[in-house]
């Protein structure tokens, strides 16, 4: 009992930020048919303001460490959207629907914002101290009341993009974009201010898993970069385009890493998740939830 | 030729795809309370023209008015805003959404929510078949319910002018009369109609102003009695 609660606990801290990441990446491609590789960027940048902004508001403002970590998780927000808003409007809208341009388009950003990380930041880890202490014990095994609420927070987070994607008539817009973009337009939508926000949700969610994330693990301005290869072999074993899919995908992917991590090797693990996307994409390409076209 | 009763008129669009032209100098106007139907075979350049009106393309010349006003340039979101909307060819449903909400996007323009909701009661009236699949997926729905709910779709946004491409293609005889009697009905509510079919048969029944298009001109124009009786129209369109 206590190894099952130990691996579920492992399984949700990291599959909830997989999801989050993911969803970000599904949902730009659902809206604009493009793949950004540069989302891990807006990632490691949240996580690296937290980074700076934690110890400015701890140290100089004489925050508490929760309230430093809350103004830190706004100002990351803030500057990610910023960020978002610019290379979308220089950039992103002029691409829409092109894959190749699309990927010139985001190779490039992802080198062009890693440098600049570098450049500010310098290549050392850098870490945040603990914001919330404790542990608390469930079923005899014991988990940090952090990791806890990290995984608390992911999910009301993830909840809230469901609700949105599937209540509000924002969501409505979203889906009806992603589905047929033309056939939307018909119904008076407008495609251009639904795929802008459908980017800086997908941003906003990337931000998120980059502050929730920041006080786990030590962040290096490449930090984001590693999640986008997980993204991918996630969206394929969901569905590319699907919500469901990629919080599915997500918590499945996490559970293979930490079941198949602990009773065999990390390495097997990631065997085992490359031969799953292997199996899936000859088997069933469109994913678990995703449609065949 | 614009007059208080005109509708929409077109005026000597010309519209191609790169660099090809797919319609050339086309003029045509929708009279109030008629149904105006475009006739052509493959290729002649109906859904051009009727996509370059939704504002989903834009012409290289020429230009659209509603009730007199220019709305040329305006993007297909705005003409939807203004009164103009499309059912396209092949249906265009959304496939994965529940019929209902199919129907609420339809409405993505309107704020007015008892409007919307009596609207959607009324379309729910028009077409009993999609009240009992309501929260099935649109593509879960036979072909006849397909092209009901893309017209309910369409009447969802509270149009002035609906335009309809070739919704009988594919579809079984009762059910090309269903959505023919839904047309005079559309008609009859004060909502104008331009139909474009390949089936000539029962769109010059319907219509009262026709038009026939080849090869991206509108080469015969009449009232839909008229174009019956016309031998190069029974000859081509009609197989007489
Ligand atoms: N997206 C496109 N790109 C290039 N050419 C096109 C495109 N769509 C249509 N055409 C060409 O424009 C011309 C008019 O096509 P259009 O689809 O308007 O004809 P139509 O009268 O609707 O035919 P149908 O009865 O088959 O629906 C045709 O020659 C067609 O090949
Ligand atoms: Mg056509």
């Amino acid at each position: 009992m206590e190894l099952f609660v130990q691996l579920l606990a492992n399984t949700l801290q990291i599959g909830f930020v997989y999801v989050l990441f993911a969803l970000g990446l599904t949902l730009i491609f659902g809206v604009m048919k493009i793949i950004n590789f540069a989302h891990g960027a807006f990632y490691t940048a949240a996580a690296l303001i937290v980074t700076s902004v934690l110890p400015f508001a701890t140290a100089t403002l004489g925050l508490p460490v929760w309230a430093g970590y809350a103004l830190a998780a706004i100002a990351a927000l803030a500057v990610v959207l910023c960020l978002g808003a610019l290379v979308y409007i220089v950039g992103f809208q002029h691409v829409l629907k092109d894959l190749n341009g699309s990927f010139i388009l985001s190779i490039g950003l992802l080198l062009v914002l890693n440098g600049a990380y570098l450049a500010i930041y310098g290549g050392a880890p850098r870490s945040v101290p603990q914001i919330v202490p404790g542990t608390v014990s469930i079923f005899g095994a014991t988990l940090t009341i952090q990791r806890l609420a990290l995984v608390i927070i992911a999910a009301v987070v993830t909840a809230g993009l469901y609700l949105l994607v599937e209540r509000t008539r924002l969501g409505l817009a979203l889906r009806a974009v992603a589905q047929d973009q033309e056939a939307a337009m018909l119904q008076g939508i407008p495609y251009r201010r639904v795929a802008l926000y459908g980017f800086m949700i997908g941003a906003a969610l990337a931000a998120c898993a980059g502050v929730l994330m920041a006080p786990i693990n030590a962040v290096t301005t490449v930090s984001g970069d590693e999640f986008l290869i997980k993204a991918f072999i996630i969206i394929i074993i969901g569905g590319l385009g699907s919500v469901a899919g990629a919080i599915v995908g997500g918590l499945f992917i996490a559970m293979i890493e930490s079941v198949g991590g602990y009773f065999f090797d990390p390495s097997t693990a990631t065997l085992a998740m490359f031969v799953l996307v292997i199996v899936f994409l000859l088997v069933r390409p469109q994913g678990i939830l995703g449609n065949a076209e | 030729m614009t007059s208080d009763t005109t509708i929409l008129s077109v005026e000597g669009l010309c519209v191609s795809y790169h660099g090809v032209p797919a319609l050339q100098d086309v003029s045509l106007s929708i009279e109030r309370g008629s149904i105006t139907t475009i006739v052509g075979s493959n290729g002649a350049g109906k859904t051009t023209l009727m996509k370059a009106i939704a504002g989903l393309l834009v012409p290289e010349r020429g230009r659209v008015r509603l009730y007199g006003e220019e709305c040329s340039g305006l993007g297909a979101a705005e003409m939807v805003r203004a009164g103009v909307t499309l059912v396209p060819e092949g249906r265009r449903l959304f496939p994965q959404m529940s019929v209902r909400d199919n129907l609420v996007a339809g409405a993505y323009t309107r704020t007015n929510r008892s409007e919307i909701a009596a609207d959607f009661e009324t379309v729910l009236g028009h077409f009993p078949a999609l009240r009992e699949r309501l929260g099935a997926p649109a593509s879960d729905l036979s072909g006849g319910q397909q092209q009901m709910l893309a017209v309910g779709r369409a009447l969802m946004a509270a149009p002035r002018l609906v335009m309809l491409d070739e919704p009988t293609i594919g579809l079984a005889p009762t059910i090309v009369d269903t959505i023919c009697e839904i047309i005079e009905t559309m008609s009859r509510n004060g909502v104008e109609v331009l139909l474009v079919e390949q089936n000539a048969h029962i769109a010059l029944q319907l219509a009262a102003r026709a038009y026939v298009m080849e090869n991206g001109r509108i080469v015969l124009s009449g009232s839909g009695e008229e174009l019956m009786d016309n031998d190069l129209v029974r000859e081509a369109y009609l197989g007489l």
